[in-house]
């Protein structure tokens, strides 16, 4: 029997999915255990095999694949408790990674942060000033070596950084992506020094190997951020590994990347695990998405701490066009473009006195300890779940199936506490208005994302996934003037289930620029060569690396993307390209028109330049196996009555401050019927999460079992 | 099967060889090192290891850190002073402390029980026990005033719990030295206080001294994993069927053993392990009744440590 075990750890919680042949679906969430996150991996693996109804041991011995969006890296960053590094680099560019890159001091920072120019400053480096030497050494943008590495003085600096405390080293030379034997030079010198069987071996990161790429900032802090969380999670990983396989699981882990794939532990590079559960979650907005034939989807993933957003156009994902930021450092890995921010379930409200006591939300996050005051675990801010639950949406004692008991008499003292009374408002129009706002706040910034990138966000189906997804699309899908929500039967695990829909999978990346419509003679360039080489080097990588984790050449599939971007131009535009090789010029021409036209798309047609040239600054090749099988089965629909036995009794919950609690219908979503249909307001419980139907919105269970949201005066 | 097996099987309900051995041990760490507890206890590289030593002298399946009714009050804002090698405590002075984890002697506390756990978690069980509510606030307030200001205990309890927690101990032992049982408020910080402790994967217990047996019932409404039951209210051997009441519905009970009595403990150690198969219900595992002071004797409690593991 084949069983995938997907999990996705948030801020707040991990959450976990699993499907196979033969077998039913299955999702838990347990809080997320910041202390030790595999506490938390191994208490839901035990929810799961409980819910097969196996111990362990059997459940586990029958899993296929553990699939895992992990956050390790991000941790280790975040909390700063990677290893103390050295960098070397090219003499006289030993400042590059302190000089940044234009407001490289803002990068990672939220708006509110970023706009306090009084009080921001620069984030610690990751490598301070003393730990960097300079080496004389020199390759041109060609890759010609224009002076040697000196192997004394590489020794020499060597153990500068060693006497000063290096536990590793970082090796960012010039033009390394054009020609890398200078760094590879300085890693045989260092590996000699300390060799690999020695206890005093150091590990040795270098720019070329882990990020290709021109421009020499964001090389060095790709190969810096990678070799500073490399150590922690391969320690981390390897102690969940050993767990997992005590308890009986016995193939590899394997790590869902930023690139939208997965690889195993260990074929994966430490920094493209960055971002992997909103990525994996966008995954699997596109699955689905394809089941009702979608192709423009706006998706949406409140948790606990964040709200991810992510765009579907023309059934694709999105590549970032300019520079993923981790933590606070500006990157070059490749990756699918998701935004967060600090809007959740357990986001904060405060009072604001400085700004004359506004109400604010966020982006502080109570996380999952304390938690929101309701949580019981000694939380004392007043959180969205705790207005949630004031509100009367929740049900206290159905909370995740029941399985955490909620306390609403602290929700109310802590509302009534910090909100209530410093505004001078009851604590149910408190909540209403932390709800508002946080509501008018993930629109807002849904809207920016979809409106100001050139998109008419009334063309989109927004997807409205995460464990408070489901209670609060209503509130902010009218920012989108969007006719149709879709609200998955996953979509509080949403992460985890798409997890379950990536595929092997890795991106190959490589800088060569390349005129391949010349400006000078208004041609397509007649030497094919160049671009060939490039791409077919890529897929010599590819293949060999596939074959090395069992898959023939003949299963993988590859993708090319290019950057482009018009002569002089400074920005990149990245594209898909239409052909893999180039055989003749009209090859050059589809790929220059692609450009063109997904160029005036976002910039509009009067601002392409093609008699300016047209260049190739990168390339790169995705090559993936496909593993996974369509999940989703259409159900029959039935009546749009719901069945007596999903019925539930009322319960008061206030809509409006006006009207003050009403009687408001409930219902069981795991009784609901494909083809239900209910009126708002009502509320549906769901093992969990709760679906919040509001007033003048219509809910509509689907063959799929998805939940169908719609304003009524869109519907009708 | 090492003493950390057995007392996990003991939490899991999962079968053992025989019941682990954990007494309360308190003073004695300091007599085998030969020092005063004042030392012992304002150092923590001593304390952890004079309960490392005393552990391994009588072969001991645990260990628990913080076994001191004073450490918490003290912590709060309350003096100490030391008569005859125990501490004393004085009244309240000022304002609470806002972070008692660094204050006093539980600061040591808390390095002794890292440094021990991460060093003998995978051979013994590790155990802190940490002063409960309603003990703090009567400490704290008096014994008129306590009652109703267990609340302004809440928040130093939680700090305490949790870096305690952190540590990751077996189990998170709170001791509560009460004529009186619970009143809701006290069971809403209890509740509280399991929360944080099952969040870190910490088994929750409850040891309870001079109670009034008639309040019994109420300690066992808090719904802890385990309870321990020291000398009652005018009754210094309180019976193993009160325990097993008492910790009905929990994961297990810890049956205290007078350790200078060895017929009695005999004695009890056969109820308990009739109770034990006569009911399903509850595991349990040996362990003092009551804290094992420094004049304890010796002899008697390592021939029942002996005896004990031949069980």
């Amino acid at each position: 029997m084949s069983v995938t075990v997907n999990i996705d750890i948030g801020g707040t919680f991990t959450d976990f999915f699993t499907a196979g042949e033969g077998r039913r679906t299955s999702m838990t969430k347990v809080l997320t255990t910041h202390y030790d996150l595999s506490v938390g991996f191994m208490r839901g693996m035990k929810e799961l095999a409980g819910l097969n109804e196996q111990g362990l041991s059997a459940f586990l011995g029958e899993t296929d694949t553990v699939r895992y969006c992990t956050t390790i890296g991000t941790n280790a960053l975040i909390e700063r408790t990677g290893p103390k590094l050295g960098l070397i680099t090219t003499a006289g560019f030993e400042d590059t990674i302190y000089l940044g890159r234009a407001r490289s001091w803002a990068d990672g920072g939220s708006t509110r942060e970023n706009k306090d120019l009084a009080r921001i400053r620069k984030p610690d480096p990751l490598i301070s000033r003393d730990m960097v030497v300079g080496v004389e050494e020199r390759i041109d943008s060609f890759g010609n070596i224009i002076r040697p590495v000196d192997p004394e003085e590489v020794l020499e600096k060597l153990q500068v950084l060693v006497d000063r405390g290096a536990m590793g080293f970082v090796v960012c030379l010039l033009w390394s992506f054009q020609n890398p034997i200078h760094e590879r030079r300085i890693k045989s010198i260092i590996e000699e020094e300390y060799p690999e069987d020695y206890l005093g071996s150091m590990p040795v990161m270098l720019s070329s190997d882990v990020s290709p790429k021109s421009a020499e900032y964001t090389r060095f802090t790709t190969t810096i951020v990678n070799a500073y969380i490399h150590g922690v999670m391969s320690q981390e990983l390897s102690k969940l590994g050993v767990e997992l396989r005590d308890g009986g699981y016995k193939r590899p882990l394997l790590l869902v990347h930023s690139t939208g794939g997965m690889k195993k532990v260990s074929r994966s590079r430490a920094v493209l695990t960055h971002n992997a559960g909103p990525v994996a979650g966008l995954h699997g907005a596109l699955t689905l998405g394809k089941s009702y034939g979608y192709e423009n989807i706006i998706f949406t993933d409140m948790g606990g701490t964040s709200f991810d957003i992510g765009v579907i156009t023309g059934g694709r994902l999105r590549t970032y066009d300019f520079i993923p930021v981790i933590d606070c450092w500006r990157t070059n890995i490749p990756a699918i473009e998701v935004k967060s921010i600090g809007a959740g379930g357990g986001s904060i409200a405060w009072v604001n006195k400085r700004m004359g006591r506004a109400l604010e939300v966020g982006p502080q996050s109570a996380g999952s300890m304390p938690g929101p005051a309701c949580y019981d675990q000694g939380g004392e801010e007043a959180t969205v779940t705790d207005a949630d639950l004031v509100l009367g949406y929740l049900n206290p004692d159905n909370y995740l199936g029941g399985k955490m008991l909620l306390d609403p008499e602290l929700s109310h003292e802590v509302i009534e506490r910090k909100i209530a009374q410093p505004l001078g408002v009851d604590v149910t129009e408190a909540a209403l208005h932390i709800r508002r706002l946080v509501d008018g706040r993930m629109g807002q910034e849904v809207f920016n994302e979809v409106a100001l990138k050139g998109h008419d966000p009334r063309d989109f189906v927004l997807f409205a996934c995460g464990g408070a997804g489901a209670t609060h699309a209503c509130g902010f899908a009218p920012y989108l003037h969007v006719n149709r929500v879709v609200v998955s039967g996953y979509s509080s695990v949403f992460g985890a289930f798409g997890a379950s829909t990536v595929n092997i999978q890795q991106v190959w990346e490589k800088s060569r620029t390349l005129k391949i419509f010349q400006w000078a003679t208004q041609s397509y360039a007649e030497n094919y060569d160049d671009f060939n080489t490039l791409v077919n080097e890529l897929m010599d990588l590819a293949v060999r690396d596939f074959r090395l984790e069992g898959f023939p050449e003949e299963q993988v599939q590859f993708r090319l993307e290019l950057d482009m971007r018009f002569g002089m131009q400074y920005n990149l535009t990245k594209i898909v390209s239409p052909h893999l090789n180039v055989q003749r010029p009209e090859d050059f021409k589809e790929i220059c028109d692609t450009f063109t036209e997904q160029y005036s798309a976002i910039y509009t047609p009067e601002a392409t330049f093609p008699v300016g040239g047209i260049n190739v600054e990168c390339f790169y090749l995705t090559a993936s196996v496909e593993t996974t099988d369509s999940l989703i089965e259409q159900a029959e629909l039935k009546g749009p009555e719901p069945p007596d036995a999903a019925r539930l009794p009322p319960r008061k919950a206030t809509w409006s401050s006006k009207e003050g609690p009403v009687e408001t219908p409930v219902f069981s979503f795991t009784e609901l019927e494909p083809g239900n249909v209910i009126f708002g307001p009502a509320l549906i419980e769901a093992p969990d999460t709760t679906y919040v139907i509001e007033p003048e919105w219509r809910f509509t269970l689907d063959g799929y079992r998805n939940g169908i949201l719609e304003r009524i005066e869109y519907a009708s | 099967m090492k003493g950390r097996e057995r007392f996990k099987g003991f939490l899991t309900g999962e079968p053992v060889t025989r019941p682990a051995f954990v007494p309360l041990i308190r003073g004695l760490p300091a007599r085998v090192e030969g020092m005063s507890m004042e030392t012992l206890t304002s150092d923590p590289t001593l304390w952890a290891n004079s309960l490392m030593k005393t552990t391994r002298l009588f072969g001991l399946d645990g260990v628990v850190v913080g076994l001191d009714f004073t450490l918490m009050a003290e912590a709060s804002g309350c003096p100490v002073t030391w008569h005859e090698d125990r501490p004393i405590l004085m009244p309240l002075q000022g304002e609470l402390n806002e972070a008692p984890e660094r204050s006093g002697r539980i600061q040591h506390a808390l390095e002794a029980a890292r440094r021990l756990f991460e060093t003998c978690r995978s051979e013994i069980a590790c155990l802190v026990a940490l002063t409960g509510p309603i003990t703090l606030a009567s400490q704290l307030f008096g014994p008129e005033e306590g009652p109703e200001r267990t609340r302004e205990v809440k928040p130093l309890l939680l700090r305490v719990a949790e870096a305690f927690c952190a540590t990751r101990p077996d189990v998170l032992l709170f001791l509560e030295d009460s004529p009186t049982g619970p009143t809701p408020g006290d069971r809403r910080t209890y509740n509280t206080l399991k929360n944080i402790a099952s969040y870190y994967d910490v088994h929750s217990g409850l040891y309870l001294q001079g109670v009034d047996p008639q309040n019994l019932s109420g300690f066992s409404e808090l719904n802890t994993d385990v309870y321990v039951l020291g000398p009652a209210q005018n009754d210094p051997l309180p019976s193993p069927s009160a325990l097993w009441k008492l910790g009905e519905g929990a994961l297990g009970v810890g049956l205290g053993v007078p350790l200078d009595d060895i017929g009695k403990a005999r004695e009890i150690i056969g109820d308990g392990q009739r109770l034990y198969g006569e009911r399903a219900g509850p595991g349990f595992f040996l362990t003092s009744i009551g804290p094992v002071h420094r004049n304890v004797n010796l002899e008697a409690f390592r021939t029942l440590a002996d005896e004990i593991t031949r069980l």
